[in-house]
């Protein structure tokens, strides 16, 4: 084997990783963050190593049409979601989210999700989440081919004990007037 | 080595007193401390897990840039090392250099899933596989030694093509469908590797490398078709996977594949290997025919067996003749038990059911000592 070839073959797949690497990080800063109402999956299941699992809520949508259809469109302005419909492969939409089956969810990857995080965190946001003064939030991104990565996830006071919206932070209110309408 | 044996042997005059001693010497100055290095070994077991947990739990504490980058310098070490000391290594210690690349490859594929993890990008695992292949089989099969990472390659790519050809059951895929010609020639694609390596091999220097590729991908095309035979047997299904055009498709590479392997390797061994390949691509098209019934399903079985045997006297494989008369004693009891399963029901039945395993057996074992070629033809 001639030197060339030799230092080219072990040059060429580091190049090719970097570059994976590079593009991977790239495509993770694209994208518009929602935040998508959710509650904890199950009590016992809810901290697996460390992760967090939750279900959304996606308002103004079916359980049912989150297992059927493959495309949606998210509707509102972000980071505040209004409604979330199906749409057909080939309909324009602003913002689309596309269901992705070979995930580890499978079909419920738009019903199911997790969130990577520390253990510590993890058992703070376990607590958290069955809280029910609080409200709880993910931060997806979703990118313009229709992929959602969940980013963070957030608490708001829940309105029921608050009868007050105005008393919290700007935006509780409307985010309460969605937790609800999402028929939690 | 124990000096019970030695005695043993110098009491039935197997050996004289001088070559007892000179054995003993030998064995004793290269004794290995067996002990010492489990001791040793256990050590650097608990030292490496312990490292593992400690980095495990602090995981995500560690910031994602900084894991990646660690990774990577790994792998960037052991690449330099492999392209600095590759050439002596393969001349002096092949199965080191063999360990490095192999591990090296294993550090890459885990690279993806560890890009994934800190990106939570999320793609079918042929993905990262394909891409995998592409990045890294160039360098394997350049410096590959032996089986261990034809291995990897050939398992690799077989396991892309299963992931790409199975995303596509029905339970959990849901929208645009390719046709099942194309879903099966993908899934045929390793059978390739076969008249690859054939050609490869003359002109190498590693011709053991390019032979053990050879006989993965040989092995690969000769367990489909026997997998393929078995569903076809157990029912007429109407699914894709089984149809017309999926048969034919793997029929057609599978007849290529074999003519290719004869063109590239002239002799007697290429030939029969090639006829190997080909009858089991052909069989794959007598599967549809066939679908639906036992009896016929098990004939095919054992006719495909029968003509691996054939090849293989000719050739003078000895491990593959006895491989495939075992394979048709097999084939040969369960088909017993499918056409009568009703003597199992009854104690006679049973008695009788038990004879002819034993039947069998003796006679499948007589075959593959007395018929099979001498060990030296072993290919």
């Amino acid at each position: 084997m001639r030197q060339g070839t030799a230092i080219l073959a072990i040059l060429y797949p580091f190049v090719g990783l970097a570059a994976i690497w590079g593009w991977s990080d790239y495509k993770s800063r694209q994208g518009t963050d929602w935040e998508v109402p959710i509650e904890g999956y199950d009590p016992r299941d809810l901290l697996r190593g460390h992760y967090v699992e939750f279900t959304y809520n996606w308002p103004g949508i079916t359980e049912d049409e989150l297992l059927d259809a493959t495309r949606y469109c998210i509707e509102g302005t972000a980071p505040k979601i209004d409604k979330v419909r199906v749409v057909p492969i080939n309909e324009d939409c602003a913002h689309p989210m596309e269901s992705d089956h070979s995930g580890v969810y499978g079909i419920s990857d738009l019903s199911t999700g997790r969130l990577y995080v520390g253990q510590d965190r993890a058992r703070e946001l376990q607590d958290r989440l069955w809280d029910r003064k609080q409200s709880a939030y993910v931060i997806v991104r979703q990118r313009e081919d229709g992929r959602i990565t969940p980013q963070d996830i957030i608490f708001r006071p829940t309105s029921r004990d608050e009868p007050m919206p105005g008393a919290g932070p700007p935006g509780t209110s409307q985010n309460d007037v969605r937790a609800e309408d999402s028929g939690e | 080595m124990g000096g019970r044996k030695l005695d043993e042997w110098l009491e039935a005059g197997l050996i004289d007193q001088a070559t007892r001693d000179r054995i003993e010497a030998y064995e004793t100055s290269h004794s290995r401390p067996i002990a010492l290095w489990a001791i040793i070994g256990i050590g650097a077991l608990a030292i490496g897990l312990g490292i593992i947990s400690v980095i495990a739990a602090n995981w995500e504490e560690v910031p994602a840039l900084v894991r990646l980058s660690i990774h990577f310098a790994i792998m960037a070490g052991l690449g330099g090392f492999i392209a600095l000391r590759g050439e002596r290594m393969a001349r002096d210690h092949g199965w080191w250099l063999e360990v490095g690349l192999f591990i090296l490859g294993l550090l890459g594929m885990a690279f993806f899933g560890h890009i994934g993890q800190v990106y939570h990008t999320n793609s079918p695992l042929w993905q990262p596989l394909a891409a995998w292949l592409a990045l890294f089989a160039p360098l394997l099969l350049l410096r590959g030694q032996s089986w261990l990472v034809a291995a990897l390659v050939i398992g690799t790519l077989i396991y892309a093509c299963w992931d790409y050809g199975l995303q596509f059951d029905s339970w959990r895929y849901r929208g645009p469908t390719p046709d099942s010609a194309w879903i099966s020639a993908v899934m045929a694609l390793p059978v390739l590797g076969m008249p690859f390596a054939a050609a490869m091999r003359s002109r190498s220097l590693r011709p053991i490398f390019w032979k053990r590729v050879e006989q993965l991908a040989l092995a690969y095309a000769v367990g489909g078709a026997s997998l393929a035979i078995i569903m076809a047997g157990i029912d007429s299904t109407t699914d894709e996977i089984m149809s017309l055009a999926s048969q034919s498709v793997r029929a057609l590479m599978g007849c290529a594949a074999g003519l290719m392997v004869v063109l590239a390797r002239r002799g007697v061994s290429g030939m029969m290997g090639g006829a190997i390949m080909a009858g089991a691509g052909a069989s794959c098209f007598f599967a549809y025919a066939v679908a639906g019934s036992d009896l016929m399903g098990g004939v095919l079985f054992m006719a495909l067996w029968a003509g691996i045997a054939f090849t293989s006297l000719q050739a003078g494989w000895r491990g593959v003749f006895q491989l495939s008369v075992a394979a048709i004693a097999l084939r040969l009891i369960i088909l017993s038990f499918e056409l009568a399963s009703d003597l199992l029901t009854s104690g006679f039945g049973l008695i009788l059911a038990g004879l002819m395993i034993l039947g069998v057996a003796l006679v499948a074992v007589r075959i593959s000592r007395e018929y099979a070629p001498p060990r030296e033809g072993d290919d």
